[in-house]
């Protein structure tokens, strides 16, 4: 598994797709702070906070912009292999097709947390920046280490929920199908997210666990847990199962 | 081919290399084989050597010098700066090839190793091919559509058709028993096929077209089918002893409704 793991890295190699991946990282911090900003500007009785960016950045980076990022992504790790046409290659060493497959969603789950990590710390360095020219409050180690953990644990749920995408990526060997899946599971996230059932709706629920909001939602924590988890292992199986039928034509 | 290397599953049979079913025993035999199928497969961002290195990490060969060796001898550069995607279709076979041989491989199964080549590159894999064969010692199971590229490079030939293997046999043998028949130029080819069939009871022939027919069977003499022939009214302009091309003896061995 490490082998295939550290060839998912080897293979990353003068990829501009990660390089644009990285520098979508930058896209809600700077729009978080942009936003904060503008609103000081005209009302310099709103003070900045951390909490307040940080809150801000996990709401558009958990409901909207990460699952669609972190589709594409994925798509793009698995069905590279289909479109350059290497599993010819792969497949006669022989390599197990479950390993490999794993070996895939261990390298996509590093980059979802690679992704949002990533946020933070922008989130970070701009908040400091910031500071020199608006005043930016609870700029604190404490602060940033508690949003560190949220961040961390965002970036295990959005990886989690993104497994039926990697089933429809194997089902379909291209981007289409999974980018207009996740397309309207955002639109969803956006219109459930302060509905009573978002607790019950994976994408949504992961946003409330993070946030801690969930019993203002009023479904129980096990349950949207639970959720999460039955979906995300019904996407890996589902994953698993159809890779196992993959022949290559 | 896909089937010997496990990539599709048989619908129906058993699959048994060097007397062992592959179904199941695929860790063990696979590594034996050196393959290419079809189009070469590789990352397009990467370099040839950055390429091979993944699959021999992933197969875990063992010698630090088998990349460098595999590109010697397929004739390109190690650790080269082109990626990939800059490669011309030539390079992009020699690099599949490499790494059919990286691991030293005693089978290699090559599916239409000069498909898309221009002749300088079928000349090259040619050649490439040969010296597998004669200084590496490797035994190699080729398919191709180009004809005279295969009777160039094989000992064996198997004539495969909508799936069905019609014939297997030496290219010798192929020559002495398919290559020579009688070109007879007539006035009524249709005709000329009742004669061989009803009077002189000879199923062995291919119509051409209305005035052209070939007989394969060279045990009938010559005149005495000219003869039945202007008994029955057929006027002959010509009858030639020629030699079949292996293209030719595969038209006739197929039907001549060409390969699937």
């Amino acid at each position: 598994m490490l082998k295939l793991f550290k060839c998912e890295c080897m293979k990353l190699r003068r990829s501009k797709f990660l390089l644009i991946e990285l520098l979508g990282t930058l896209i809600v911090p700077l729009f978080v702070y942009v936003k904060a900003v503008t609103n000081y500007l005209s009302d310099p009785t709103r003070t900045i906070s951390v909490f307040s960016l940080y809150d801000d950045a996990l709401m558009f980076l958990m409901l909207l912009f990460a699952p669609i990022v972190l589709t594409i992504l994925g798509a793009w790790i698995i069905s590279r292999e289909y479109t350059d046409g290497t599993l010819k290659n792969i497949f006669v060493i022989p390599v197990s097709r479950t390993a490999f497959l794993c070996g895939k969603l261990l390298f996509f789950a590093m980059l979802s947390l690679l992704f949002m990590l990533l946020s933070w710390l922008e989130i970070m360095v701009l908040a400091l920046l910031c500071n020199c020219f608006v005043p930016v409050a609870q700029i604190t180690i404490p602060s940033f280490l508690f949003f560190f953990v949220k961040m961390f644990l965002g970036g295990v749920f959005l990886c989690a929920t993104q497994t039926p995408f990697i089933y429809l990526t194997i089902r379909t060997k291209e981007f289409v199908a999974p980018l207009i899946g996740v397309a309207a599971v955002s639109l969803i996230n956006v219109v459930l997210s302060n509905s009573g059932i978002a607790g019950f709706y994976p994408w949504s629920a992961s946003y409330l666990l993070v946030m801690g909001r969930l019993s203002r939602q009023g479904c129980p924590r096990e349950i949207s847990l639970a959720v999460i988890f039955i979906m995300s292992l019904l996407g890996i199986a589902a994953s698993l199962c159809r890779f196992q039928r993959e022949e290559v034509r | 081919m896909k089937m010997l290397l496990g990539l599709t599953k048989p619908t129906s049979g058993e699959i048994r290399m060097w007397g062992e079913p592959l179904r199941g025993n695929e860790k063990k035999l696979l590594p034996r084989i050196g393959s290419l199928i079809e189009t070469p497969g590789f990352y397009p961002n990467l370099t040839a050597t950055e390429n091979l290195h993944i699959f021999a990490a992933l197969r875990g060969v063992p010698n630090r010098h088998a990349m460098r060796d595999a590109l010697d001898l397929v004739g390109l550069p190690y650790q080269d700066k082109k990626r990939f995607s800059e490669y011309s279709l030539g390079m992009k076979q020699r690099l599949a090839i490499a790494l059919a041989i990286m691991h030293d491989p005693e089978l290699l199964i090559l599916d239409e190793p000069i498909n898309g080549l221009d002749p300088i590159g079928i000349a090259e894999i040619r050649v490439l091919l040969r010296q597998l064969c004669e200084k590496r010692r490797k035994t190699m199971l080729i398919s191709s559509h180009i004809l005279s590229e295969v009777a160039q490079l094989a000992d064996d030939i198997g004539i495969i058709d909508k799936g069905r293997l019609l014939e297997e046999e030496s290219l010798a043998e192929l020559e002495q028993k398919s290559g020579r028949y009688v070109h007879f130029t007539i006035s009524d080819t249709a005709q000329a096929a009742r004669i061989l069939e009803q009077v002189l009871c000879e199923k062995q022939f291919l119509i051409q077209d209305d005035h052209n027919i070939r007989l394969y069977d060279l045990a009938l003499p010559v005149t005495e089918i000219v003869s039945a022939f202007v008994e029955n009214g057929i006027a002959v302009s010509g009858a030639r002893i020629c030699e079949d091309s292996l293209e030719q003896h595969f038209r006739r061995i197929t039907g001549g409704e060409g390969i699937a």
